[in-house]
């Protein structure tokens, strides 16, 4: 049992069953608890992937075989970005923990928070189509109370309505492909899809794309994301940004290749083009904010944009482009890292409006490492960013992706403009201290170089970790 | 010590003098300028040693051979003029410890890119100088910051046309190594070639300021920290031009610039750019009115030479234009050190509020009526040689246009030149620098060191054209005749030490007559004839009537025709920025609209694709 991948999705869960049971005692406790959950999930995932293979398995749970009954998929891959993920768990409910405990409800957030990890873990392992749509809806659940963290209602409400059309059609896609093929399992559907008429895989083909961009910040469903990060308190800004906005990405790639296995090339390319076009908009539309929360929401949306946009282009005919996919999946990995830094950065500073930014000079470790967090970002060297750029670049060149190229450089110019606008403001702004946040404690500092010290290592050793994220879905799938 | 270790200790010495620093900036610049020395010896040292850098299988690769040394001892040395200057230079400058910490990791930066022997390495380096730079120009204040944002903007679109080139150079040989490159050449096919040679040349006149890509120069140069504005316009804008030069290593020499090439005329276009980029910075230079936004126009017109020498063809301007980097290098040394000179003494640069400081601060007069003298290429200073060959060399091949774009370059350029000069050091003294004092010694040690140096290579060329006939021939182009202080070209020969010779006996004669026989009168500086109006302002606000108020006031109506290059990139940019904000206003706002437009685009999307 201990050697099971379930364990991962368990154990949260777990904990976050205990917290209205421990309530009664004490509250006190709870806040420790997520802490608890999220330091054992990652000791759990480092003991099983210390004996796991670079070939996806699946993994049958209770003994059920495949495909009655639900089945999670696993390698090392697969491993290091559930590590990715639970380490920035961890460090958001460590913050939560030493700061924000004490805003709402101290009950029904820790709750939320815990099952929202135990949400994106599940849909990042999960095998079984039906079972992705409990993790997304559990996610969505969770979601809801964190984006409402601080009295973020109007926010709440657009998400609800925008998730709650998704999950919708998540379940008229599910149920029609279970009719036809007559199985639920990611690995076994395909052979049943073959032989069904095309406008059939169209209709679910849309239906899938558009349900699974809502959580995962993609046009048409991410109208929701600037609301919901302005809103939201500074653990939930993290959650969103690094943790579900991630694991839903890693969702959706997990469908679109494990589901179509590469046929119907006309999904592919409308996935491109939504990239695309969600690369393209995020970019311009985040060049012109003022209000940094919406600003880091929008290029957050830009970011997935980029990464479907690469990930369904390398698809072609049944064959996974190597070196475009890769590349798409390490930039995906460094943006948890990135991403995580920069807003546990700008929440430990108190940086929410680029006038209101005055005077950082007394915190200016702190700007520094939320510098450290938007220049590999924004891909500088010495920094991760650069390396998962330069890789995607050139697999892109070498492919000759022509158009691809000219919108992503061209975004790209634009997110290198106002980030380092940001910059500046963080660094330089002149002007009288207003009103200052309570001083950053020495846990959150502790936090933010970890978090530093992890993306200048990739920075500097980035084959070890290209080479170690490389090829998930390979190795008998497609 | 090889060459990849002094790359690392470069970057652990900055680190270390930023903490040092906070002790005390002395000690900080103090470390930066012995860095500096000891980094020149070791560039010595390792002539022709390859070395690597290998973490990971990422390898960055050093090699200094005949073509990069030159450019490396030039980038040691203007570096470390400026931090001997820097050493005073910055004692009022906000945020000191960053000032010197990026200092010194933008120079190990630009070592590691002049030094590397593989595109790669030469990529990363390029990128770390940009957000360094960025952020060195950003220190000063709130102008400074937006000038480094459009500075910042224009270097990643050459950035990104860059390191497309190298892959598709990748893409084509199978590798990037600079020996693999120059020996596999024939592999590259001719429409790879072009796309490759535009693509890096793109990206060397952004970095360059060659006209039509110039417009951040004005503001960026302009609003620098004093200290740092000759590293940027001396130096910085070389890194651009010496991608230029890589050319030459991929492209047999002729191949690129003959005229019966099967494919593009580069060599035409180039110089035609070159040459419009002499005029236009020429020009917009007189209409300037801070000084140092003048010295940033008249890079736009240095650039212009290089790029027009390089391209012109013969083996002479391509001696003239390598020569014009270390010309252009000391020039802009010594007319922005002289500047912040003043600048740190009297705390402003405006033209128009100073005035008769020669007898104050001598040896800063001295060094900027150097300067300008090289860089109007008035013999027998540097810049004449430098200039001569590219004359010589457009007279020969007959090429008219061109010819009067250089000439005119040097006319001009007296012209905006001799502005700040008359305004700034001669003329009356305003009262209140009655008291300055010249600025400390370690301050005036570089700026005597550029003058001496201007001087001395003026009438010793030789010096410089050994190590220039060296590179020309490592890179497979003839040299040309040299001895140590005669310069030998087609038409003529001519002696540097009887010119010097003549000049200086001139220059005495002069000297003499004028201690004798001159008198003077004093005039009121803003003595005015009104014709009997009464004008207020003479009064409250005397610098309106200056002599030097609108010092070319004719010349710039003249000029107020011309469509300007930076109105129309500034009108791009607004349209742009209010085309973005419909996208704003249609996607994210909270009307209806906004979801019906995105649920019609997905759904035209789908169709589109599905039935194409």
């Amino acid at each position: 049992m201990i050697n099971q991948p379930v364990i991962i999705i368990l154990i949260p869960l777990f904990f976050a069953f205990l917290i209205p049971l421990i309530s009664v005692f004490s509250k006190k406790i709870i806040k420790i608890i997520p802490v608890i959950a999220a330091f054992i999930n990652l000791a759990a995932i480092i003991k099983i992937l210390s004996s796991s293979s670079r070939i996806l398995k699946y993994f049958s749970i209770s003994g059920y075989k495949i495909p009655f009954g639900i089945n999670l998929i696993f390698n090392y891959q697969i491993g290091m970005f559930l590590f990715a993920i639970n380490l920035v768990a961890l460090i958001a409910f460590l913050y939560f923990y030493k700061n924000e405990f004490n805003i709402g409800n101290k009950i029904a957030y820790p709750i939320a928070f815990t099952l929202g990890l135990t949400a994106a873990n599940g849909m990042i392992l999960t095998g079984d189509l039906f079972n992705l749509f409990v993790f997304m809806e559990l996610a969505a659940i969770s979601g809801y109370i964190i984006s409402s963290h601080r009295k973020g209602y109007y926010s709440t409400i657009t998400y609800i309505v925008i998730t709650s059309i998704g999950s919708l059609l998540f379940l008229l896609g599910t149920a029609s492909v279970y009719n036809v093929s007559g199985s639920l399992s990611l690995n076994t559907i395909s052979t049943g899809l073959q032989g069904v008429s095309g406008q059939f895989i169209i209709i679910i083909s849309v239906l899938f794309i558009i349900s699974l961009s809502g959580e995962a910040e993609l046009i048409p469903l991410n109208s929701w994301v600037p609301k919901v990060y302005n809103k939201t308190g500074d653990t939930g800004r993290i959650f969103f940004g690094s943790i579900f906005s991630s694991a839903a990405l890693f969702a959706v790639i997990k469908v679109l290749i494990l589901l179509f296995q590469g046929s119907y090339s006309y999904i592919y390319e409308v996935i491109t083009v939504i990239g695309l076009i969600t690369l393209f908009i995020g970019e311009v539309v985040a060049f012109r904010q003022e209000n940094i929360k919406k600003m880091i929401a929008y290029s957050s949306v830009a970011q997935a944009g980029l990464i479907i946009g690469a990930v369904s282009m390398a698809i072609k005919n049944g064959i996974i482009n190597k070196m475009v996919f890769n590349a798409a999946i390490f930039q995906l990995f460094n943006n948890i890292f990135a991403k995580g830094l920069i807003l546990l950065g700008v929440g430990a500073l108190g940086a929410y409006h680029l006038n209101n930014l005055k005077n950082n000079n007394k915190k200016l470790l702190a700007s520094i490492l939320t510098g450290i967090g938007v220049l590999s970002l924004i891909g500088m060297p010495p920094f991760a960013g650069f390396w998962s750029k330069f890789y995607l670049i050139k697999a892109l060149v070498l492919n000759k992706f022509t158009f691809f190229i000219i919108i992503f450089l061209f975004s790209a110019l634009f997110e290198v403009y106002y980030y380092m606008k940001f910059l500046q403001k963080l660094f330089f702004s002149e002007g009288n201290k207003t009103k200052t946040k309570k001083d950053i404690s020495f846990l959150t500092y502790g936090m933010m170089v970890y978090l530093s010290a992890i993306i200048l290592l990739i920075g500097i050793f980035p084959n070890s970790i290209y080479k170690a994220i490389s090829d998930i879905f390979m190795g008998g799938i497609l | 010590m090889t060459f990849n270790n002094l790359i690392l200790l470069g970057s652990v010495t900055s680190f270390l003098t930023y903490f040092l620093s906070k002790l005390s900036y002395k000690i900080g610049t103090v470390i930066k300028t012995l860095f500096i020395i000891i980094s020149m010896y070791i560039i010595y040292g390792n002539f022709n040693t390859p070395s690597s850098i290998s973490i990971n299988e990422i390898n960055l690769n050093f090699n200094v051979n005949a073509f990069n040394i030159y450019f490396l001892v030039l980038a040691s040395f203007v570096f470390l003029m400026t931090s001997l200057f820097s050493i005073n230079g910055i004692k009022k400058y906000k945020y000191k410890n960053s000032y010197i910490f990026l200092n010194l990791l933008l120079f190990t930066g630009i070592i590691g890119l002049f030094g590397s022997s593989d595109l790669i390495t030469l990529f990363i380096f390029w990128e770390l100088i940009t957000w360094v730079s960025f952020f060195l120009i950003s220190l000063k204040s709130s102008l400074s910051r937006k000038a480094a944002l459009v500075y910042i903007f224009m270097s990643m679109i050459g950035t990104y046309f860059l390191i497309s080139g190298i892959f598709i150079i990748q893409n084509s040989i199978g590798g990037v190594s600079f020996n693999l490159i120059q020996k596999n050449i024939g592999l590259i096919n001719t429409a790879s070639a072009n796309k490759v040679i535009i693509f890096f040349v793109i990206a060397a006149f952004v970095k360059g300021g060659v006209y039509p890509l110039h417009t951040w120069l004005r503001n960026a140069h302009g609003e620098a920290p004093d200290n740092f504005s000759p590293v940027l316009s001396g130096l910085l804008t070389k890194m651009g031009l010496y991608l230029i030069y890589f050319l030459v290593i991929f492209f047999p020499f002729t191949k690129l610039i003959s005229l019966n090439i099967a494919s593009f005329p580069f060599g035409i276009i180039f110089s035609y750019i070159g040459g419009i980029s002499i005029i236009v910075g020429t020009i917009s230079a007189i209409l300037q009115n801070d000084a140092k936004k003048l010295i940033a126009f008249s890079t736009v017109s240095h650039a212009g030479y290089i790029v027009l020498a390089f391209s012109y063809g013969t083996n002479l301007a391509f001696f003239g234009s390598l020569m014009h980097i270390l010309v252009h290098a000391f020039t802009s040394l010594g007319m922005f050190l002289s500047i912040a000179a003043v600048k740190y003494r009297t705390n402003t640069s405006k033209m128009d509020d100073l005035g008769g400081l020669i007898t104050n601060m001598p040896v800063t007069f001295t060094t900027y009526l150097v300067s300008i003298i090289s860089l109007a290429g008035i013999p027998p200073l540097v810049g004449f040689v430098s200039k001569w060959m590219i004359y010589q060399a457009l007279i020969v091949n007959g090429s008219y246009f061109l010819a009067f774009a250089a000439f005119f370059g040097s006319i001009g350029s007296f012209m905006y030149v001799f502005r700040p000069l008359a305004t700034v050091f001669l003329g009356q003294r305003p009262k209140k620098y009655e008291k300055i004092k010249e600025v400390p010694f370690l301050m005036q040690l570089p700026m005597l060191i550029i003058t001496l140096l201007t001087v001395l290579l003026g009438v010793l060329p030789g010096i410089i054209i050994k190590p220039l006939n060296k590179l020309m021939t490592h890179l497979g182009i003839d040299p040309i005749e040299s001895s140590l202080y005669k310069l030998v070209t087609k038409l003529t020969t001519l002696d540097m030490v009887l010119i010097f010779t003549v000049f200086g006996l001139g220059f005495l004669i002069a000297l003499i007559v004028f201690l004798i026989f001159a008198k003077t009168t004093k005039v009121k500086q803003h003595e005015q004839y009104t014709a009997g109006e009464i004008v207020p302002e003479l009064k409250t606000m005397p610098s309106m009537y200056h002599y030097s108020k609108n010092y070319y006031k004719p010349f710039s109506r003249i000029f107020s025709i011309f469509p300007s290059l930076e109105s129309i990139y500034n009108r791009i940019a607004y349209f742009t920025k209010k085309i973005f904000d419909i996208f704003d206003n249609f996607f994210y706002k909270e009307t209806v609209n906004g979801y019906v437009w995105i649920i019609s685009l997905v759904f035209l999307t789908l169709i589109i694709i599905r039935w194409l």
